[in-house]
């Protein structure tokens, strides 16, 4: 049985214009492989852009998200760094390509059902401080409406026990900002750290999505805690006691992560 | 701000007053008791939690030295769980000094689930649970009421507290108990003593043995251990919310180590029941408890090291007592591998070997 699915473009660096005539071809073989529209399945009428520099080509994005906000067409998928949504020389997010992300891109058309794509992909990139770029990027969203899933590297820039608790804080904070409308994946890529607390406290977060985060953070943060008691208590190692304890400090205030809305 | 998942159970802790000064009960004892208005609040802070099933629990001290204050913070929290369409229910634990008939058939029309302090037999129940005179024999003085209890026809157990230093009798003691009628257990182990890997150990030794002989009961639900069902474990940072005598909301576990002066106020906030403190609008997780705790001791080394031995036992307890659960549905087949070492062993700070890692064959 023929499973229709979503079709993956990956636009490149070609203009608004070839973009636009892509599209139109795609449509046309639906067409002709269905015989007229409305025999068209839904799914078969979604897109995935697989091009995180989709979004940076502004000029190029507004024109294409324009033409898919109206039918046929959908997008199950789109990736992007969360950078290209910043405005250069601004200072701040890029509203108007914000807006131009609306509901109604991701939204089938001719009344089908959303295909289970993961929507607008936010990759927040691999520094703590970027997560605070995605939030407001995120804040600016018609979250709740778009489907919108965050992945957070952390990987090699995550070089301390602080940067770690300050990344789990940032995705925490995500996490209650958008009311729990939005996924948040972590991917724990690079090479194992070298630094043992990092190392054993990194293999407390779950790789992927669908976690509670708050709830990791409390474990990381308590193991943490105890092991600069450990350290304090024995006498063994002062200086990565009192490392691990302003860290936790740092970090000890989170209640309100767990929030509702 | 509202916190999801909020808290569904309270514990009022009525008196500071007790029959009994036990060795292994890390409580200042006194003459505080809550007066009835802050009880009542102390109630209402409950059911304004946003959960439908809630579950009041009353400690001391002794609580039944306060049972008129229960009995009427009872009724109260019964009234207004029937208006505001919740589920309450009630819990208890008590040395059964005070205990009569009239309040045990009081218990059981009010959906109480009662436990009895009861360590197991004479000779390990009154090593820890002395009283303030010479002479007690708390034991007999328990045993004598278990007739009377079987008989009121309330919800009962027994929460049977180890000391390290009874471990080694733990399956002889169950065993008693089993054979006084008692079919209900949570068991407990004693704060603020220090669990080497060897006590934990016999512990662990003693509760196979009795697990292994009693399987078939156990497996049929006719013997209960509550520790066999998802416990809140380490224990000593589990985030119970308790009600103090003036109506400080505060961590349970404060408690458990106040015998030694804390040389700090807990860093945790909760408010108190007669301002404006909202149930809902309380996150206390397993970081918090710790960090509370380890805090007020700051100045304290010796209590800190405690805690986190009695963390790092309540690790080992967990795990333990979960692979059991599963050696017993299994029916008792096959080798029972005690919990591995991991790194929070470490921690623990135990004196003596490293823990054993196969127990029985």
């Amino acid at each position: 049985m023929y499973h229709p699915k979503d079709m993956v473009f990956l636009f490149g660096r070609s203009s608004a214009e070839e973009c636009g005539r892509m599209l139109a071809a795609h449509g046309r073989r639906l067409q002709k492989r269905w015989g007229r529209w409305s025999l068209v399945p839904g799914p078969a009428l979604g897109i995935a852009i697989d091009d995180p520099d989709f979004l940076a080509d502004r000029r190029r994005a507004l024109k294409l998200l324009a033409l898919l906000r109206r039918p046929p067409f959908h997008v199950t998928e789109m990736k992007a760094a969360a950078g290209s949504l910043f405005r250069p020389g601004a200072g701040g997010p890029d509203q108007e390509l914000l807006d131009a992300l609306s509901p109604e891109v991701f939204a089938p058309k001719a009344g089908g059902r959303a295909s289970g794509g993961k929507g607008l992909i936010l990759d927040a990139g691999s520094f703590p401080r970027d997560l605070v770029r995605v939030e407001r990027v995120v804040s600016g969203l018609a979250l709740g409406r778009v489907p919108v899933r965050v992945l957070v590297r952390l990987g090699s820039a995550c070089r301390t026990v602080e940067d770690l608790l300050e990344s789990l804080v940032g995705i925490a904070r995500l996490g209650a900002l958008s009311g729990g409308t939005l996924a948040v994946e972590a991917l724990l890529s690079g090479t194992s750290p070298r630094d043992r607390d990092l190392r054993e406290l990194r293999g407390l977060v779950p790789s992927g999505g669908g976690a509670d985060w708050p709830k990791v953070l409390d474990a990381v943060l308590l193991a943490a805690l105890l092991r600069s008691e450990e350290s304090l208590l024995s006498g063994r190692d002062l200086v990565r006691g009192h490392r691990l304890a302003a860290a936790v400090e740092r970090f000890k205030e989170f209640q309100e992560l767990r929030s509702e809305t | 701000m509202r916190l999801r998942d909020p808290k569904e159970n309270l514990q009022l802790f009525l008196t500071r007053r007790c029959q009994l000064r036990c060795r292994y009960c890390g409580l200042r004892k006194g003459r505080a008791d809550m007066g009835l208005k802050t009880a009542l609040l102390g109630a209402d802070y409950l059911l304004r939690s946003r959960k439908e099933n809630l579950v009041l629990e009353y400690y001391g001290g002794e609580p039944l030295l306060a049972f008129d204050v229960m009995a009427e913070t009872t009724a109260h929290a019964c009234r207004r769980a029937v208006r505001l369409g919740k589920e309450i229910s009630f819990y208890t634990a008590t040395n059964g000094l005070a205990l009569d008939d009239r309040k045990l058939a009081w218990m059981a029309e009010n959906r109480f689930f009662m436990e009895l302090s009861m360590d197991g037999g004479r000779e390990t129940h009154n090593s820890q649970r002395v009283g303030p005179g010479r002479g007690r024999d708390s034991f007999e003085a328990v045993r004598a009421l278990i007739g009377k209890v079987r008989a009121s026809g309330v919800d009962w157990g027994v929460l049977m507290t180890c000391h390290p230093s009874n471990a080694c009798r733990l399956e002889a003691d169950f065993e008693l108990l089993l054979d006084l009628g008692v079919r209900s257990f949570d068991l407990n182990y004693a704060f603020a003593a220090e669990w080497t890997f060897p006590a934990q150990d016999a512990y662990f030794k003693g509760m196979l043995a009795a697990a292994r002989r009693r399987r078939e009961d156990i497996a049929g639900g006719k013997i209960r251990i509550g520790n066999l069902w998802p416990v809140a474990e380490p224990a000593v940072i589990n985030g119970q919310l308790t009600v103090d005598t003036d109506g400080t909301i505060r961590h349970f576990n404060e408690w458990m180590f106040e015998a030694v002066p804390a040389g700090r106020a807990s860093p945790l906030g909760f408010g108190n029941v007669h301002d404006k403190s909202d149930i809902n609008d309380v996150y206390l997780g397993r970081f918090h408890s710790a960090y509370g705790i380890l805090r007020m001791y700051e100045g304290a080394p010796r209590t800190r090291r405690l805690i986190l031995n009695n963390i790092a036992a309540g690790y080992r307890f967990k795990r333990f007592f979960t692979s059991l659960r599963g050696w017993v549905d299994a029916g008792c087949a096959g080798r029972f591998a005690l919990p591995p070492a991991t790194p929070e062993w470490r921690l623990a700070g135990a004196a003596g070997p490293s823990p054993s890692s196969i127990m029985l064959e």
